[in-house]
């Protein structure tokens, strides 16, 4: 049986904003429930300023690190993914290890670095790679 | 009078002289049984009983055949035609809807006739009768029934009742009471709460979802393939790598 096609950008990026909505709603919550706990521990109402702030967007990268991490790993899918039928494979077909997953990431922020020009390559690409996928020697297919 | 009311006429005098038949049977074996009784005579009785009885069957069949050939008949569809043409008949349909008087009636017909003991016994044993199950199996299966239903739907007086009923203060309270009532508000509740309900919804819900995620899915593959065309077409020849990436895995 041959394997599925390489997945284009245009569905990636869909894959992608649901995640990113699933990543920021958890968020969202986490930051609730930890001012929830902070409004029990300081009732007269403690300003607590960038480090308030610092703390939120701290939450929200590690949520989206391990969110891209476990999923990856352990499925070969996020959510985004599951929802338009992608799949995350290493060169072998099978779902990329956790070495690989965390270059995968990281592969990420650089693609956006300049210009999202990264994953401008999935545009160009004969195997529709981005540099992420590159640097983590991964591919997306659709799924069956 | 309207066109079922002929029909229903018919089949009145059909079933009172049936019963007058009957009568008059029973009536005329009162004195036979106790001499069809005595042992010279009881091998005779049976045979004659059971001729009594085939000739019952015949006479039986005879009278459905009358009611069936009477409500077919040309007679009674000229009749109905007439009557539901009759401008006369109409006026006076609408004469006595729009009295008072029709309200009242049906008031105290809901109120009393339809709640009795009495009309209930009634009801229950004429809807027992057997005749009455072949007579109805008779009007429903002929096609002049269908005719006379088609003609009295279209006739004037019939559209006229329905929105006088319609409009009427009885059906606004009766339909009041019936939507405030605890066994409506009993049944909605067990309704929604029933898991049926609940499995139909999220079934719907779910399918609804799937139909949604596959029209996403269908529409940003091909925009995949558009956007790679539009992209590839902006970058001169040399740039490009390899062929339609589309392609490529499979």
């Amino acid at each position: 049986m041959s394997p599925a096609p390489y997945a284009g950008l245009v569905t990636r990026a869909v894959a992608f904003v649901i995640d990113a909505l699933i990543i920021n709603a958890v968020s969202v919550i986490l930051v609730a429930c930890g001012a929830l706990v902070l409004s029990v521990l300081f009732p007269e109402g403690k300003d607590f300023g960038l480090s308030g702030v610092l703390a939120g967007l701290g939450t929200l990268w590690l949520t989206g690190i391990v969110y891209f991490l476990a999923f990856w790993t352990l499925t070969g899918q996020t959510i985004g993914m599951r929802i338009m039928r992608l799949r995350v494979v290493d060169r072998a077909e099978g779902r990329p290890r956790l070495g690989r997953s965390v270059v995968r990431l990281i592969g990420m922020w650089l693609a956006a670095i300049p210009f999202m020009a990264g994953y401008v390559m999935i545009l160009f690409d004969r195997r529709r790679q981005g540099l992420h996928d590159k640097l983590a020697r991964t591919f997306v297919r659709y799924a069956a | 009078m309207t066109e079922p009311a002929v029909r229903h006429l018919v089949l009145g005098v059909a079933d009172r002289a049936a019963a007058v038949v009957v009568g008059i049977t029973r009536v005329a074996l009162v004195p036979a049984r106790p001499l069809a009784a005595l042992p010279p005579l009881r091998g005779f009785a049976s045979a004659r009983v059971l001729s009594l009885a085939a000739s019952g069957a015949v006479v039986e069949r005879r009278l459905l055949d009358a009611a069936r050939r009477a409500v077919d008949s040309r007679a009674v569809d000229e009749l109905a035609d007439r009557l539901a043409a009759s401008e006369r008949a109409a006026a006076l349909t609408a004469r006595v809807l729009a009295g008072p008087l029709t309200d009242r009636i049906a008031a105290i017909v809901v109120e009393h006739a339809l709640t009795s003991v009495q009309t209930e016994e009634l009801v229950s044993r004429t809807l027992e009768r057997p005749e009455l199950e072949r007579l109805i199996v008779v009007a429903l299966d002929s096609p002049a029934t269908d005719r006379i239903v088609r003609r009295v739907l279209a006739s004037p007086g019939v559209e006229l009742a329905v929105t006088r009923v319609l409009e009427s203060e009885l059906l606004d309270t009766a339909t009041a009471r019936f939507l405030e009532s605890d066994e409506i508000e009993r049944v909605i509740e067990r309704i929604a709460h029933g898991p049926e309900l609940r499995a139909a919804v999220a079934a719907q819900s779910a399918g609804l979802a799937d139909l949604v995620a596959d029209e996403v899915r269908d529409r940003s593959r091909s925009a995949d393939d558009t956007a790679e065309r539009l992209a590839r077409s902006l970058v001169p020849r040399r740039w490009r790598h390899g062929g339609p990436a589309g392609a490529a895995g499979t």
